[in-house]
Parts: C-alpha cells; structure tokens; sequence
C-alpha cells in the first residue's frame, strides 16, 4: 500500500513532468523523473513476514495484580532479508505495559533472529490472548506500507486476588461456630487414624496394618479420619448490579477477592468448598477438597461477568436439596435490588446453617463514579443499614463491606444476632 | 575481548548518545552538505537576470526576482543604509563568499534555536516576549521621540505627520526578506535538520520547488513576452550529451544535481528524525537492552545503505531514461526504410520535449516492472547468507 508520501511523490512527479513538458521546461521534468525513478527503484525492495515467532511467557495463570515476562523470539527463516519492519506483540488492553515495550523496529538477515522482553501487569481478573503478533513493513523511505498478522497466541487467565484471611478469622465470631464441627470424626480419605476394620476386596495394599494381620491372623486395614469436616458454600451474587462501582472497584470484583480468599482458607483447612454464582443463570459447582477444587473455584471465578436479575430465593429453593445439614454459608452480595433476600436467608437460617452476609456497599461504591446528595446518601446509608439489621435479625452474621476497606479488616467486624 | 563487550553495553538508545552516533551525524551531515550545494547550484542556474535587462538599468544598481541577495540588498542601500553589516550580507563579495556572512547569520540562528529548544518552556516564552517587546520599543520609541520633541519646539499638534516614525523598523525587514529569498529555506532546513523539525525540512523542500517554479513561470514565453521581469530562462533545449560517455548533457547534469540534492536533503534529514523518533518512543528499559540496540543499529545501517544505493540508482535510471529516446531513435534508424519508421523517427526526434519525455516515461515503466523479473532481494538475501557463512 502506498503512503501520503509516496502518493504525493508519485502525483508531483506526473504532474511535474506533464507541467514540464506544458511549458518546455527542462527542471520540472528532470525534477518529475527523478521522484518516479526513485519510486520505481524503491519499488524492487519489498519486506516481508515470513517469520518464525515463539512467545514464552513467565506464568500463564495469574493472580490480579501479577506480573508478567513475556518473551517473543522472532526468527528471519527465509533467504532474504525482512527489510525494515515493526513488530507488534497485541496485548489485550486490560493489561497494562509494567517494563519495556510490546514492539521493536527491525531488519534481519536471512537466518538471523531477535528477542523482545517486556513484562505486563494484569489489574483485571479474566480470560486473556497476548497475540497475534503484528506485523508491519515500512519502506526505509516510508514511501510503501504493508501490514500482516502472523497467529501466535498465548492464554492466560488473571483469577482474583486471595487475600491472608487466616488470621482475620481467627479474631472474628467467623471461626467460632466451626470448632463443633471440626470435631467430627467420620471414616474417609484423610490423614489421622480413625480404626482398624477387616479388609473388604478393593481396599488398597498400602492400608493394610501388617501388624495386625501378624498379631490376628486376619487381613486387617486402617482406616483414616476424614480430613474435610465441612462443606461451606459461597453464593457470589454475580447480577447486574453488581456492576456498580469503577472497573477495578466494584461490588463484583470486591465479591471474587472475598470468594477466593475464602474459599482458598477453607480448602486450605481441608474442608470442602462449594461456589454458586448466580446472575442471568445460576452456576453450581458442587462442593470439593483439594487444590485442584481450588483451580476449579479461581476458574471460574476468572470467568464471572455481571448480568441478570436472578433473585437469591430461587438460588436457595433450588439448591436446598443439595446443601448438607449445618454447612455455613458465605453469601457474597450487595443486597441491592433483590426483595426476595431476607424470606432466603430466612429460611437458611431457619434450618440450621450458619449464615455470613459479606456485602460490599453499593452506595459507597456508586459515591466512587457519580455524586450523591449528601441527604440522598444518608437516607440510602439508612436504608442499607436497615436491611442489614434486619437480616441480622435472622440469625446471620453480617458484615458492611465498606470499598476502601480491606477484605481482613472487614470480616473482623461480624455482627452477630 | 571483555573491553569489547563492555564498550558494547556501554552503548544505548539515549537521545543524548544517539545524538551523537555516526550514522546519525552522517545523514545529518549529508542532509546539510545537500542543502548548501543545491543553493549554489540554484544560486547559479537561477540566479542571474537577463543581459537586456542589465543594458536597461545602464550601470546603475537593479533588481530582478533571481535566486541571488546581493543584488538586491545593493538596489535597497541606494535608498537608506543597511543596518546589518555589509559583510554579514555579502554585500561587496562575489562567488560564494558572498554566502559566507549570511550563512554565518544561519548557522547561529540554528545554533540558538536549537539550543532554546533544549531549554524550558519559560526561558522560550521570555524570549518571544522580550522579542516582542524591543520590537513594540523599536516601533513606537521613534515616533513618540519625534512628536513630541516636534511638540516642544512647535506647540501641540496632531501625530499624523510623524506617523513615517512608525516604519523605522521597515529597513531591516526588507533587509531580511531580500536575504529570506535564498536563505529562508537553509536557514529552516539547518534548523530542521539540527534542530529535528519535519515540517521545516518540507518546509525548506516546497520552497526550493516553489522558486523553480516561480521562476518556470515567470520565464515562460509567454508570461515574459507579456510582462518582463528580466529574469534568464533556461535553454528549451537540453543540449548534446556529452558527459559520462555521452550519457547526460551539462544542462542536463545541472539540473538532475539538483533534483537529486533536494532529494538527498529530505530524505537524509527526515531518516535522522526518524530513527531518533523511534529510539525517543521506546521505554527506559528497552533503551538499554542489547537486542533493541543491535536492531537499531541494523535499521540505520540498511538506512544509510539504502540512501546510497537508491539515491545512485536513482540519478542513473533517470540518465538513462533521459536518453532512452536516443536508443529508440538508433533502433528505429536499423528499420531504414518503411514509411512508419520514418515517422516515428521524425516524431522522437523532435527536438522539444514530448519525445524525450514519452521515451523516459517508457523506460520509468520498464524500471518499475524489473522487480516482477528479478528476484533481487533473494540474490541479494543469498550472497549476504554465503558471506556469513565464510566469515563463521
């Protein structure tokens, strides 16, 4: 494709030649002649793209707020040389350049080969593609442009932060209610010893007691306490309200970190975890140990977007069947817009579980984007402040998440009924 | 070996640094070498007015609209005394040493320019005001000194009379645009150049085109039958050739030095823009890193050799071009005989232009369709692979 340069050369040259030969003169047409023959000469050299591109990047699953190196080695595999062209590594824009640069100007010979390094930080949980690599000849007299894409792409996915919330629980009413429960002692895959029992076909090698066998004279197994004590749920209201707020502070990005930590705690105590997101459907993903758990949690969590209205009632009436007898559950929500929340955590309460309302504070997140009136804002606190203590009049732990306090600080201030 | 290396890392893509790269320098230094020969070459091919005209004036001081100052700046210090000294005009000087004083008068404009330009915002504002101001001083102090010492002597009075006072800075106005006729586009091409501004450099370019131009016009024959400003037209006819082998006329050469200085002038000085563009747009961090220097390098280099080998295959083509309708003429010449030979012959041989100007045009076409023929990037793209080869 031709430049303004070159297409303004090219026009002056026929029109100083046609000038030129109007009025026989000699200067106008030598001076037309010379811009076409540079054009023409120009014309022999052409770059080119067939390259050899490989990425290689520092991780590919991130964590909010990581950093990443990426390395992008560009290789000239054919017998000529590329000529002067840019190289453009495309990073999606939710990534932002932390050190060096995503482009370099080069020329290779045949064979020859580059490496650029630039690290990306990512502020923004998500599903990403770092590529395809662009790629763009420019005549050395900027007088022909060509652009190309060569399709190398690498994924990464940003899972939001998990923030220490160990000894935040600790201090708060949050852990207390599990003490009970952690003294259960039921058969299953762990690591204390729970009883001997007779083998039974099917039971591994490894578990028999071979001194008991020696001391009875009959193949006997150990059996071990199940290290999962608990099955928690964590209901992340993922509705289209939750968009409220900026990009990077909103009541959906506020309620991932909360989830993550979470459930990234009580995996860690080897409890089973299970995560229900609901905005324009519901998501159930059924309750697990392990890291693997863990990975499926931060997963999907990356992948959350705000939309729908899905009231919470119709959350809890569809999974009350599949939530076990004295689970806690963690409900991540702003409460905004959804009159259906206080029959539900009515009725989650009202069968034993133990119930934690973390909820960001969509006025103060909403006061981060827009003004409010200083009276709107305080008859809208009031209001809040009135549902959360009716709710906590339900029996449920409730905590006002305030947007410029930190996930720690928050859960340490439990209200309890 | 380890001194070596170290002068290597020692190496980085600062502008300070870069300012002061070989490469760099050269197409500066190749961009300005450009520009003072075109104004010479200019200077002499369009520099003087016709011989009637001279006879006209008999003996006295005149004036033609040529690419020359000193003519000028004579006919203008008849009427009042220049207040730029005649040595910084040229004045008095003959050949090139009457470019010296004015180019001296450019050089230091580019020098300051550029060296406010590496200054603060502030110390460039004060300047324009403090310009401004001596200007507003030097119009009014004048007049307001003759009124009212007019008033003194004569009682009061309405300032009408004085109002000639105001035109006191006139002189030296039209003292820098009798000197802005051929040393308005140096002094924007060396600040251009030196002082990294495109848009002087095309500034400088469509002002040297703009003079042929001008000067196309007002020689044509018919504007100057009309309307004589006593400027000396080119020859209609471009002359025998007679250099490299009988390759281009003088005429010829003349006038193709001069379209391929402007060209080595714009795109040498545009290349050290550019190159100093790209090395300003990159990161600190990518400043320092090895494989963005060794790239660099690799561009400016192929840069540099591009200019050479484009620039001298350029002026070449254009030769040959120039003396394509003499091939034809000779090949047409071997078909002795048939009357369509004879004609085409007839027609090529016209002595004006059209027939040079279709057979260069031909031949610009069969230039431009050698790249569909030859693969030259892979011969080049080979040879280049087989000396590295024997060099590892």
């Amino acid at each position: 494709m031709w430049t303004r340069k070159g297409t303004i050369l090219l026009a002056s040259g026929v029109s100083l030649i046609l000038i030129g030969m109007m009025i026989s003169n000699f200067q106008f047409i030598i001076i037309g002649l010379t811009f076409i023959a540079f054009l023409s000469i120009n014309g022999w050299v052409d770059g080119h793209s067939e390259l050899e591109i490989s990425r290689e990047l520092s991780a590919y699953n991130v964590y909010k707020g990581d950093k990443i190196m990426v390395d992008l080695t560009i290789t000239n595999k054919s017998y000529k040389r590329t000529q002067q062209i840019e190289i453009f590594d495309n990073v999606p824009h939710e990534m932002k350049l932390h050190f060096g640069i995503n482009k370099m100007k080069i020329n290779l010979g045949p064979g020859q080969s580059t490496k650029i390094s630039y690290f990306v930080r990512c502020p923004l949980r998500g599903y990403y593609t770092i590529g395809p690599v662009s790629v763009r000849y420019r005549n050395v007299f900027n007088l022909f442009v060509n652009e190309s894409k060569i399709d190398s792409r690498s994924d990464v996915t940003v899972f939001p932060q998990v923030r220490d919330i160990e000894e935040a629980l600790l201090k708060s009413d949050v852990p207390n209610m599990y003490t009970g429960a952690t003294t259960l002692k039921t058969p299953g895959p762990g690591m204390e010893f729970y009883s001997l029992r007779e083998y039974i076909p099917g039971d591994s090698f490894r578990s028999i007691n071979w001194k008991a066998f020696a001391r009875t004279g009959e193949l006997m197994v150990n059996e071990k306490t199940r290290d999962a004590v608990t099955d928690v749920f964590i209901f992340l209201d993922i509705r289209d309200v939750s968009r409220i707020g900026t990009v990077l502070k909103n009541s959906l990005e506020m309620g991932t970190i909360a989830a993550a930590s979470v459930a990234s705690h009580f995996l860690k105590r080897r409890d089973s975890v299970a995560l229900v997101t609901y905005g324009s459907k519901m998501d159930y993903l059924g309750p697990e140990t392990g890291d693997k758990q863990n990975f499926k949690i931060l997963s999907n969590l990356a992948s959350v977007s705000a939309s729908g209205s899905m009231p919470l009632q119709a959350v809890t009436n569809a999974l009350t069947s599949r939530i076990s007898r004295g689970s806690p559950i963690f409900i991540i929500s702003s409460l905004e817009g959804d009159g259906t929340t206080l029959p539900a955590i009515r009725s989650l309460a009202g069968r034993g579980h133990e119930v934690i309302v973390l909820s960001p504070s969509s006025i103060d997140l909403e006061r981060l984007v827009s003004r409010i009136p200083r009276l709107s804002y305080e008859v809208l606190k009031l209001e809040r402040q009135n549902r959360l203590t009716a709710i906590s009049g339900y029996g449920a732990k409730v905590i006002d998440w305030m947007p410029d306090v930190e996930l720690s600080q928050a859960l340490m201030q439990v209200k309890g009924s | 070996m380890d001194m070596v290396e170290k002068e290597k890392t020692r190496e980085t893509l600062h502008i300070p640094l870069l300012r002061r790269k070989w490469q760099i320098l050269t197409f500066q230094i190749l961009s300005t070498i450009s520009l003072l020969i075109v104004m010479i070459r200019m200077n002499i091919l369009y520099g003087s007015c016709t011989e009637e005209f001279i006879l006209l004036a008999e003996g006295s001081a005149y004036w033609c609209p040529a690419y020359e100052h000193t003519r000028g700046l004579v006919w203008l210090s008849n009427t009042h005394d220049p207040l730029i000294p005649n040595f910084l005009l040229g004045i008095g000087q003959s050949g090139l040493s009457s470019f010296s004083g004015p180019l001296l008068l450019c050089i230091l404009c580019t020098v300051s320019w550029s060296y406010i330009l590496t200054k603060g915002e502030k110390l460039q504002n004060d300047i324009k005001k403090g310009a401004g101001i001596i200007l507003a001083l030097w119009v009014f102090i004048p007049f307001l000194f003759t009124w009212i010492s007019s008033m003194a002597f004569n009682g009061p009075e309405w300032p009408l009379k004085h109002f000639g006072a105001l035109f006191s800075p006139m002189g030296f106005f039209l003292e820098l645009v009798f000197l802005g006729v051929v040393f308005a586009p140096i002094l924007a091409g060396l600040m251009g150049i030196w002082g990294l501004s495109r848009r002087l450099i095309t500034w400088a370019m469509g002002y040297f085109l703009l003079v042929i131009g001008i000067h196309a016009i007002l020689t044509f024959e018919e504007i100057s039958g009309a309307f004589d400003l006593g400027l000396l037209a080119l020859p209609s006819q471009i002359g025998k050739s007679s250099m490299f082998g009988g390759l281009i006329s003088p005429l010829g050469f003349d006038l193709l030095l001069i379209s391929i200085l402007l060209l080595i002038f714009l795109e040498s000085g545009l290349a050290a823009i550019t190159h100093l563009e790209y090395a300003m747009s990159l990161p600190e961090g990518s400043k320092n890193d090895i494989e963005y220097i060794k790239q660099f390098n690799n561009v400016v280099n192929s840069n540099l050799i591009h200019l050479v080998v484009i620039i001298s295959l350029t002026s070449f083509t254009t030769m040959l071009a120039l003396q394509f309708d003499d091939l034809l003429v000779s090949f047409v010449g071997i078909m002795q005989g048939s009357q369509w030979s004879g004609q085409v012959q007839e027609s090529l041989e016209l002595q004006m232009t059209y027939g040079k100007v279709i057979s260069a045009s031909l031949f610009m076409l069969v230039v431009a369709g050698m790249r569909y023929i030859i693969p030259w990037q892979r011969i080049f793209g080979y040879i280049e692979m087989n000396i590295n080869n024997l060099r590892s």
